[in-house]
């Protein structure tokens, strides 16, 4: 070992240990020259070795001087420091409330449309054993057509339960969405508006509804037994106890054996009170024989069972197929089950007949990846303005790297400044879900449970996007501040001409986002636009309609009170019928066929009363509607053009048709009176299908075309007719145009949010522009100073820098037009009757964003082309 | 007697020796300590203890000359303030009173 001399100084890796670790100047002093001090006396002493050894001790030991020297106060002068820089950059920057604002508004947007999102998907998931429910649904086929049903035998349970061990409980339900009836409590007072199904007593084996008064294991036993929800309850009884209560439901004494709490909202039904199915069928005209020995009579009823754990889903339809096989009659179609998970029902529903509208999954996963490219463009916005930020910090960079603070201290800063920012908006933006959540609903016409956006998922991702962000927008800053020399940045050179690139390519996708959008508004809005006004035949305006409730008789006094209606001034004509156009089946369960012939056509039915085209001014093209004067129309069927064309009748008045329902078997056979003009008589998402009508035996709704349906005056007169003939029920007059718009109003909620998430996006790409435009032109200061000596004119100038951003305009606007125009009309394609996609809203959206970027970019290009040079160019 | 007049042993070791000698510095300190006791002690923890008895008011410094031997750097030395005097004087005479109650049949 080489023998030490006296030193004159530490080793340098002594000294930067003591400097890294004692931050006070005077101690460092003092220690160094003291350990050096004590290191020369021991070599002094002959002892070197030892003086070695301490030497070692004595600089390792000094990182006690570390902790001792850094106590609290130290760090909130960091802190404080840290914020100061902080507040002064705020201060000296204009638009940062703009773009916290911003920031803020992207972050809402997601977290608004990532709940709404979450509330779609959460449906049914409140019942404990979700994953082992299913809904039984059954594939018809019926002449080489599909028809997904719900509907199923009311034998199936007792089948089920001898066969399908695997089904542990199985309940039904009759769909009676649009079916009233006579509900009093009490006794005289009708109440309108209340929605009920009927089930069995096993549907609280599947449904886990909470019971606020009764045992929801005896609660159905009894076939008059009635079960209300407590809001229900709240209305009728005063918030009082139901439990015992009687009620009177088409005039017959139903006994209160339950209250439930509300069905939750993310339920894919809906009602406010329950009877039970034995009941329904004891009120009704349904033979209870047939019933319980005949598998395909009134096969309606919604299955929903639960499975063993661990069963599958898949045998147990088979299972149910071998059932089915054996039960049906020899004419019965051709069919296959289908479980369906309860948690599916909502959005993958689609049935013929569903309790209540079902979500269209596609839309709202377009919406969530219009909620993600916003958030991506805030993203975006946030590390742009941070490049930017650290060119125009590079004075400060470099001053602190010349004056020796660590390579990362500049980072360290601007990522808690951005962090800081992060957590300032999304505390904005939490605000803004707490008032979004006041009208939200109303506008979007979308109930979604705010209190999800507290959900262990929601938080989750919150965190995470928070955590993405600030580390994509501060890795620039970081990774800049390592490669750059204290000389350059002083000298400004922190941004090199390759970095230009990817601004240019920031405002491009800003460009292509909102070219997008703004087309996809202009579109969605011409397709509703289109929707809505397009004549769907019938007249939807000034008709309304009143409902009686099923299952009575047919009144005798129905004719006395049509001609007292139609004796009111402002009341053209009166109809009734068991349908509604809008209220039909979407299924075309029905064939008909020429007399003689083997095949005929699927067709869709309604039954109706007298007056029934003349009130709703459909246009007959041949023959007659049924009509009083003709005893024989209960033998007699009117049919659609499009029926008429598909069965080839030139000649139809008079023809006889045949009505199949199942299989082969002939169930009617009547004549032809007359052909009606087609018209939509459902939504104009479907085709118009051929569809033929017969006289109702029992037509509970009540239909009137007004010359004003607005009129109080005969509203007032019609209402006084409706107390005369039928004084226990309430008057109930809606009108269609609002059932009409009810049709609409996921395509018009989904408009709307298109428009205001375009909006966003459009507030959003201008920030980033104006952004990304004041940088620009901020660096070509200089340049256009020259300029401006050489003789250039301030006009010029302007042009030729605004020729790139146009430029940067046209390839993000051409780039977009084939995505746009890809989803647009797979969007559209949703719609039987749809715009054609023109390039009319192309154009317009080009016209806008040139207008907003030549705005937002403008501003700073003219600011530089107007400078005077002399000022810019003195700096140096 | 407060927190700030607590005295460890090390201390009021280090406090005799800067009384002793005033104007002494971290390093003369260890010096006489190691003579003293025989004991290795290393410079930052005699720093330290210097520096809390600054704190305390028992010890002033001032700076001095720099020299080759210290590498350029200074001199911080140290001398006993009157408090230094005082507290180092009240263990002491505290000290005494105790020994003087010991009897030396249990030693």
């Amino acid at each position: 070992m080489e023998v030490p001399k006296i030193k004159h100084s530490l080793p340098r890796w002594a000294a930067s240990y003591i400097s890294f670790f004692v931050s006070d100047a005077a101690l460092r002093e003092e220690l160094e020259g003291d350990i050096l001090d004590n290191f020369n006396w021991r070599v002094k002493k002959k002892k070197p070795v030892l003086a070695q050894v301490h030497l070692l001790r004595d600089v390792l030991l000094s990182f006690r001087f570390f902790t001792n020297s850094l106590p609290n106060p130290f760090e909130i002068m960091l802190v404080t420091n840290f914020l100061k820089i902080y507040f002064r950059q705020i201060s000296k920057d204009g638009s940062f409330l703009l773009r916290l604002f911003g920031l803020a508004v992207g972050l809402l947007s997601f977290l608004s449309i990532f709940s709404y999102y979450q509330f779609e998907h959460s449906f049914d998931s409140y019942n404990i054993e979700n994953k082992n429910m299913y809904r039984i649904e059954r594939v018809v086929q019926q002449n080489g057509n599909d028809h997904r049903m719900n509907g199923n035998s009311y034998l199936l349970p007792k089948h089920v339960e001898l066969n399908v061990p695997e089904i542990i409980d199985i309940a039904g339900l009759v769909n009676t969405r649009y079916e009233r009836l006579n509900f009093q409590y009490p006794v005289g007072t009708p109440r309108f508006g209340l929605t009920y199904f009927a089930v069995d007593e096993h549907f609280f084996k599947i449904f886990n509804i909470k019971f606020i008064e009764g045992n929801s294991s005896t609660a159905l036993k009894d076939p008059g037994s009635i079960i209300i929800t407590k809001t229900t309850r709240d209305i009728l009884f005063n918030n009082g106890s139901a439990l015992g209560k009687s009620v009177l439901v088409n005039n017959s004494n139903h006994l209160v054996q339950g209250v439930i709490e509300d069905v939750p909202a993310n339920t894919h039904f809906n009602f406010d009170y329950l009877i039970t199915i034995d009941k329904l069928f004891q009120s009704s005209f349904w033979d209870k024989d047939r019933l319980s020995t005949d598998w395909g009579y009134a096969p309606f009823i919604f299955y929903y069972i639960r499975l063993r754990e661990g069963a599958s889903p898949l045998e147990v339809a088979e299972k149910l197929n071998t059932i089915y096989e054996q039960q049906k009659a020899a004419d019965d179609p051709d069919q296959s089950y289908i479980l369906r998970p309860i948690s599916d029902i909502h959005l993958e529903g689609h049935t013929d007949w569903e309790l209540a509208e079902n979500a269209d999954a596609q839309t709202i996963q377009l919406v969530l990846i219009l909620g993600c490219i916003i958030l991506l463009l805030s993203a975006i916005n946030l590390t742009f303005v941070t490049i930017a930020k650290v060119s125009y910090r590079s004075n400060e960079l470099g001053l602190r790297k010349v004056l020796g603070s660590s390579g990362f201290s500049l980072g360290n800063q601007m990522i808690l400044e951005n962090v800081l920012t992060l957590i300032t908006a999304f505390s904005l933006a939490m605000v803004g879900v707490y008032f979004l959540k006041l009208f939200l609903p109303s506008f979007f016409s979308i109930q979604v449970q705010f209190t999800e956006l507290l959900s262990v998922e929601a938080l989750t991702i919150s965190a995470l996007i928070l955590l993405l962000m600030g580390i994509v927008s501060s890795s620039y800053p970081i990774f800049i501040q390592l490669q750059t020399q204290p000389l350059d940045a002083l000298k400004g050179k922190i941004f090199g001409t390759n970095r230009i690139g990817l601004l240019n390519m920031l405002v491009l996708m800003q460009v292509f986002f909102s070219v997008g959008l703004i087309a996809s508004t202009f579109y969605f809005r011409d397709q509703i636009h289109f929707i809505m006004e397009k004549d769907p035949g019938f007249e939807v305006n000034n008709v309304g309609y009143m409902e009686r409730f099923v299952g009575r008789e047919v009144e005798p006094s129905y004719d006395a009170m049509k001609n007292e209606l139609l004796s009111i001034p402002g009341v053209q004509s009166v109809t009734n019928s068991v349908q509604l156009p809008l209220r039909w089946p979407a299924g075309h369960n029905y064939e008909l066929v020429k007399k003689g012939e083997e095949k005929g056509i699927m067709t869709s039915r309604a039954r109706i009363g007298f007056d029934f085209f003349k009130t709703f001014e459909v246009e007959m093209a041949e023959g007659r509607e049924f009509s009083k004067s003709f005893p024989s129309d209960t033998a007699a069927i009117i049919i659609s053009a499009s029926a008429a064309k598909g069965l080839g009748l030139t000649n139809p008045i008079g023809e006889v048709l045949k009505i199949f329902l199942r299989g082969g078997e002939v169930v009617e056979e009547k004549t032809v009176v007359g052909v009606v003009n087609d018209f939509n008589y459902r939504t104009l998402h479907s085709p118009l299908l051929p569809h033929y009508y017969l006289m109702g035996p029992n037509n509970p709704v009540i239909a009137i075309n007004f010359d004003d349906i607005n009129n109080a005056e005969t509203l007032a007169n019609v209402e006084r007719v409706w107390k005369k003939f039928t004084p226990t029920e309430a008057f109930n007059l809606t009108y269609l145009r609002d059932h009409f718009l009810e049709q609409y109003k996921a395509d018009i909620a989904l408009g709307n949010s298109i428009e205001v998430l375009s909006m966003v996006m459009i507030i959003l790409a201008s920030m980033g522009i104006f952004g990304v435009s004041a940088f620009t032109a901020q660096r070509k200061v200089k340049e256009i100073s020259i300029r401006k000596i050489l003789g250039a004119n301030p006009s010029g100038l302007f042009f030729l820098q605004m020729r790139f951003y146009m430029f940067l305009i046209l390839i993000g606007f051409i780039s977009s037009i084939l995505p746009v125009y890809w989803w647009i009309s797979k969007w559209l394609d949703g719609y039987a009757y749809r715009i054609q996609i023109n390039s009319l809203n192309f154009t317009w959206a080009l016209i806008s964003i040139t207008l907003i970027v030549t705005v937002v970019a403008g501003y700073h290009t003219l600011k530089v082309a107007l400078l005077n040079p002399i000022n810019t160019l003195k700096n140096e | 007697m407060n927190d700030n007049e607590s005295i460890g042993l090390l201390e009021e070791m280090i406090l005799l020796i800067v009384l002793k000698n005033s104007d002494i510095n971290g390093a003369e300190v260890l010096r006489h300590y190691e003579n003293l006791f025989h004991r290795s002690i290393s410079l930052p923890a005699v720093i330290a203890v210097l520096k809390r008895l600054e704190k305390k008011g028992f010890l002033k410094s001032k700076m001095g000359e720099a020299t080759r031997e210290r590498g350029g750097k200074r001199k911080n030395l140290y001398s006993a303030t009157s408090n230094g005097f005082k507290i180092a004087a009240m263990i002491q005479s505290n000290r005494n009173h105790l020994w003087s109650e010991i009897s030396f049949a249990t030693g």
